[in-house]
This record gives C-alpha cells, structure tokens and sequence, in this order.
C-alpha cells in the first residue's frame, strides 16, 4: 500500500511539468480563465495536460524503462510480466502512452487528495474543540461544527486512502496488460534467445570436431609410437612430444569454449539449483562412485538461507568430484559447520605427490568465485599430503543478486566405434 | 575385375608378391607421419606418397598408380570425396580407395563410398585393425566392416528405394546372380558363398564379377551399396 501509494505520488510529479505548461497555456486562449486559483479552470489544465503526456510518451520510446522500472520496484509486479528496453514500434509506444496516461491521471487525483485532504480533515477534526477555528473564515459550513466535524474528517482521511488503494490496485493490475511485452517484443525475444542457441550449437559443434580430430590424431600417433618403439625410439619420441601438444592444446581450448558456453548459460532457470537438503543424496552417489566419504556436519545446516545452501551444495559437489578427478577413490572427509555467523566449509583428501596445481583448474576457480559472490572466500592447498579445500560464507549471502551459474558442463564425449573391429 | 590385386602382384615376380604400394592423403602431418610409420613397419606394405589436399593427391596418385590410397575426407581444396572421383574417373586401372575419418557419422563417408570408395576406417581404429583393413581391401573379396557399411547403406537408402529400379535389377540379374548378392550384401567373402551355395570359389568368383558388371559398379561395397538404394535388400 505504502509502495504503490509513492508510485501514484510519482505520477502526480511526473504530471507537473505538463500541468504547469497547460496552465499557463490556458489563461492565455481562454480570457480570464485562471487554472492557479480557480478549481474549475484547475481541472481543465489537468485534462489538457494528459493529452501532452502521451504525445510524450509516443515521441520518447526511453519513457517505458523508466516506467517499468517504477512498476517493477513500487507496484511488485514481478519483472518477467513486464518488457524490457524502450518501446521500439508504435504498438508499444502506443500502450506505453496509454499507462503513462493512466498513471499520471491516478496520480494527479491522489496526490492532490494527497496534499489538500489531510489539512482538510485535521480542521473538521479539531472544529468542536477549537473555537478558534470556528470563527476563521475558513469557508466550513455551520452544519460541521458539532459531531459532524469530526465525522466528516474521517471520513475524507477514508476516502483518500480508499481511492489511493483503488488506483494503486488499478494501476498493478494494468501495468502487465500496457507494459507488457508486445507480441513484436516476444518475436525479437525468441529471435535473439534463437540467435543465441545458434550460436552455442555452432561452438559445441566445432569443440566437438575439433576435440575429436586432435584424440583421432592421438590415437594414431600412439598406435604407431607403440608399433615401432623398439626399432624406431627416435619416432616414438616425436610421436610422444607431438601427443603431448595436441591433448595440451585440445584441452585449452576445451576450457576456453566450455567456459564461453557457461558463461552464456548463467540466465537458464532450467532446473532448481539443488540445495544442502541434497547434501545426502550427494553423497550416496559420491561414495557409489568409488570415493569413502566421510562427513560431518556441525550446527544447523538446514534452515540456511536458500542462496548459501545452495552455493554451499556446488561447492560441497565441486570439492568431491575435484577430489575424485585429481587424487581418485581416496578417502574423503567432509566437514560442514555453522559458527559465528559463517557456514565453514571443508574438504580434506590425502595426495600422492606434489599435485597442486598454480591458480587452480576450472572447479577450484568456480568455488572461489562461488564464494565471493555470497561475500566470503574460498582456499585450496596442499599441506603434509593431505589437499584441503576451505570455504568461508557468510549466512547473510551478502550482495547476491545474481543466480550463478547452473551448468556443470558436459566435457566432449569421445565416441566409441561401432565401426572398427568388425570382420 | 575377376583379378584381384593379390593375382597382379604375384603376377610380376612369381610368389613373392612385391609390397602393396599405398599413398596418404591427409591434411594433418600427424596423422600422416602416424600412417606412414604403422604402415610402413609391416614387411608388405611402403607407403610411396603424402598428399595434404586433395588436389595434390589426384596427380599424385594418377603419377604413382599405388595399390591402395588412404583418403582423408575434409581437406581443404578438393575434399576427399572428389578426389575419390577424380581419381577414379581418370585412370584406367585406378587403386582401391579406403576413406579415413575422425566421425564414424559423417554425411561425407557414405558420399564417399558412392563416389567409389572400396571402404572407410576409422582414424580411432587399433593399429592391427587398421592393418588387416588395408590387407582387406587390397585382397577385396570381402567387406571392410560389413556391418557398418551395411548400417550406413541402410540408413542413407531407405527414402531412395524405388521400385521400377528393383525391376531393372531384377531383370537383369540371373537368379544365382541375385543370391550371390544378397549373401554379399550380408558381408560374406567369396569362400563363405561357395559353401553357402554348395558351389566352387570359381563359380561365385564368376558370379560376383558377373554382379559387379551388370550393376556398373568397381567393387563389393559399391554393390552392397547398390543393393540397399534401388531397394532390392531392405534395410532391417
């Protein structure tokens, strides 16, 4: 109530500039008109500065993102009924008018009941308690200064609240029909979604030909390696250098182009995000994949904020697979716990050999940025043997606007044959 | 085309058949350098030419008459399925054609084989398979990966089929003519249809050059190929 009565305020604002034009405008066509005194004379400034509201709203396409924006954080009229950007064709500039019409009429009426009708009302109030008040030439009728005054107030305060909430609820129900998308909006929208899968497509397709002609080339640098070791070692050097090369390069590119897809992919509300609730489940596949895990979990970890149950469950998930994919089936200990404000977060492997590797590879860089989107920090480090992975979050989730990022990537697939080996 | 290769070869210099010739024709170094080296470690192959686009292999090939070429499919130029052709239309007796690729599943590979080509490895292929592929199609009394080219045929067939081709076929094929080549179809080799039919290896080797001529076609994956697009073996 209070939100939207500051958006019909807004209009009431936004209505002054043409009010004002319109007032000045009429004394000067009209011969002793006086919008600024006269009540009579107000209101048809008032309808005549409408008319010039729409003119603007046709003529400056940016007027609708203004006005959306207003709706979106005043009315509570959730953002995906509303279009996004200016009103490009003349169906959107047409409609876009049409609210801004409508907004600045609902305004004007409640912010005048606004200024004027609280005075109004304290006056009638106090009208049988202040004597004062009766013998000032305020214009109030006889007929008020006894229990009717009062009456009277409150029932003026009623009305502008009533008709404050009457247009708030007007303009809600309006503004997904006037700032909506237009049909021509939802085509431009589904060209550039239609463009951009294009695109993805495009750049899966050449990973996966790429990827496949480099591991084609591999295999056969390797049969031949391994078909001449003992009588050609100077060739199966080379062939091993060149293998080397190819996979080096073949997974740069990997991380360059799987990274561009993920990127692309941060707005797909496909699934929900699994959160902490999942936590078990999660860890019967991890340790159904090979990997003994085991966990403890300190403090209430389930009534977190959904935003760090969930990031707490990616990382959770990254910590593991990291911890299978770089150190295999080794024991895994997993440690959660809520403590001063902050869910701490550990995962612990023991390694074979001095495997840490600088900067990290794409998991440990996607916990790091996990971890400082929700406003903490995330450490991996190698200690004594033992690879321990640490993520602070605070329980706020601070500054998080954003979903991040939902994909877990797939990885090219090589194919096996169905072709080879037949006689 | 009753003659296999083997036959020529042996033809020159008694028993002791002189190595089969074979060139490469790939656009990647590596891959060619990895081919030359397994071939070459077997006693009875040489690889005697590279090529790293299409449009050096055809005078290449044309220039060394080789047993046996390796053929890339995408290479920049001329690909390899127009080297295929271009090999094949302007030599009178032109080598065997074996298609190389990264993707079993590539549209190029069946257009390949009709433009000529005797068969298509993988490059992902053991070293041994790939071996014993190159000695399969250089002896060509059989088919190389019957049942992938039979999928392949079956797949890229099955809307061409049409039915006044399968009377032409029909009529023009003799009844054992048309069970030699069903049995082909099924991936048998010469020896494997004598004993189906209760015949000599003469005979079907008879048949199958009789097949091979009416179909106007080189070789047995091109009269498989045949047989699934006019229709006359269903694919299933």
């Amino acid at each position: 109530m209070g939100r939207r009565w500051i958006h019909l305020v807004l209009g009431g604002a936004l209505l002054m500039p043409f009010f004002l034009l319109t007032s000045v405008v009429v004394p000067l066509v009209v011969d002793g008109a006086d919008p600024l005194r006269d009540v009579g004379w107000q209101f048809v400034a008032f309808g005549g500065a409408l008319p010039l509201a729409a003119l603007a709203a046709l003529l400056f396409p940016l007027l609708r993102p203004l006005e959306v924006a207003a709706v979106r954080s005043l009315c509570g009229v959730p953002a995906e009924w509303l279009a996004e950007g200016p009103a490009v064709s003349w169906a959107a500039r047409r409609r876009t008018a049409l609210w801004f019409v409508a907004h600045l009429l609902a305004g004007g009426i409640v912010s005048g009941m606004t200024l004027s009708a609280p005075p109004a009302a304290v006056v009638l109030l106090l009208l049988p308690f202040a004597d004062p008040l009766r013998h000032t030439a305020l214009g109030v009728p006889d007929l008020f200064h006894g229990v009717l005054g009062p009456l009277a107030g409150l029932a003026l305060l009623a009305l502008v609240v009533g008709t404050a909430w009457g247009a708030g609820v007007l303009l809600g129900r309006v503004a997904p029909v006037l700032l909506g998308p237009t049909p021509a909006d939802r085509l431009a929208a589904a060209e550039r979604r239609a463009a951009e899968l294009a695109s993805r497509n495009r750049l899966a397709r050449e990973l996966h030909d790429a990827v496949g002609h480099a591991l084609s080339a591999v295999t056969l640098q390797a049969g031949a390696a391994r078909r001449v070791l003992d009588t050609d070692p100077e060739f199966a050097r080379r062939a091993l250098a060149a293998i080397e090369e190819t996979t080096r390069h073949a997974v740069a590119e990997l991380d360059t182009v799987l990274g561009l897809l993920r990127e692309e992919d941060g707005s797909d509300p496909a699934a929900p995000a699994p959160t902490l609730d999942g936590l078990e489940a999660l860890l019967g596949r991890t340790r159904a994949a090979g990997v003994p895990v085991e966990a403890t979990v300190e403090g209430p970890c389930a009534g977190l904020a959904p935003v760090v149950s969930r990031e707490a469950y990616r990382i959770v998930q990254e910590g593991l697979s990291n911890a299978l994919r770089h150190a295999g089936p080794v024991p895994v200990r997993l440690h959660l716990g809520v403590r001063e404000g902050e869910l701490l977060i550990r995962v612990e492997n023991p390694v074979a050999g001095a495997v840490a590797r600088p900067g990290g590879g794409r998991g440990l860089r996607g916990i790091a940025e996990r971890a400082r989107l929700l406003g903490g920090a995330a450490t991996a480090a190698e200690r004594e043997g033992v690879w321990r992975l640490t993520a602070r979050l605070p329980l706020t989730g601070t500054g998080m606007g954003t979903r991040a990022e939902t994909g877990t990537g797939k990885g090219a697939r090589a194919e096996t044959g169905t072709g080879t080996g037949e006689r | 085309m009753t003659t296999t290769q083997d036959d020529d070869r042996r033809a020159h210099d008694g028993d002791v058949p002189r190595p089969l010739r074979i060139v490469l024709a790939d656009d990647e170094q590596m891959v060619r350098s990895a081919l030359r080296a397994i071939l070459g470690a077997e006693g009875d192959m040489e690889v005697v030419g590279e090529a790293a686009t299409g449009a050096e292999a055809v005078p290449l090939i044309r220039e060394l008459r080789p047993d046996i070429v390796l053929m890339d499919v995408r290479m920049p130029e001329i690909d390899g399925i127009r080297a295929t052709e271009q090999v094949l239309a302007g030599m009178d007796r032109p080598p065997r054609i074996i298609v190389v690729t990264t993707f079993e599943n590539d549209a190029y590979v069946y257009d390949s084989l009709r433009a000529g080509a005797s068969g298509f490895l993988l490059k992902r292929s053991g070293v041994e398979d790939l071996v014993q592929a190159v000695r399969l199609v250089a002896r060509s009394d059989s088919l190389l990966f019957p049942a992938a080219v039979r999928q392949l045929a079956a797949r890229h067939a099955a809307q061409r089929a049409a039915d006044d081709a399968v009377r032409t076929l029909r009529a023009r094929l003799s009844e054992r003519e048309r069970a030699v080549l069903r049995l082909m179809t099924a991936g048998m080799t010469n020896a494997e249809i004598a004993d189906r039919l209760g015949v000599g290896p003469a005979t079907v080797k008879t048949h199958v050059a009789g097949v091979l001529a009416k179909l106007g076609v080189r070789d047995r994956t091109q009269a498989v190929i045949a047989a699934y697009e006019c229709g006359f073996v269903r694919p299933g």
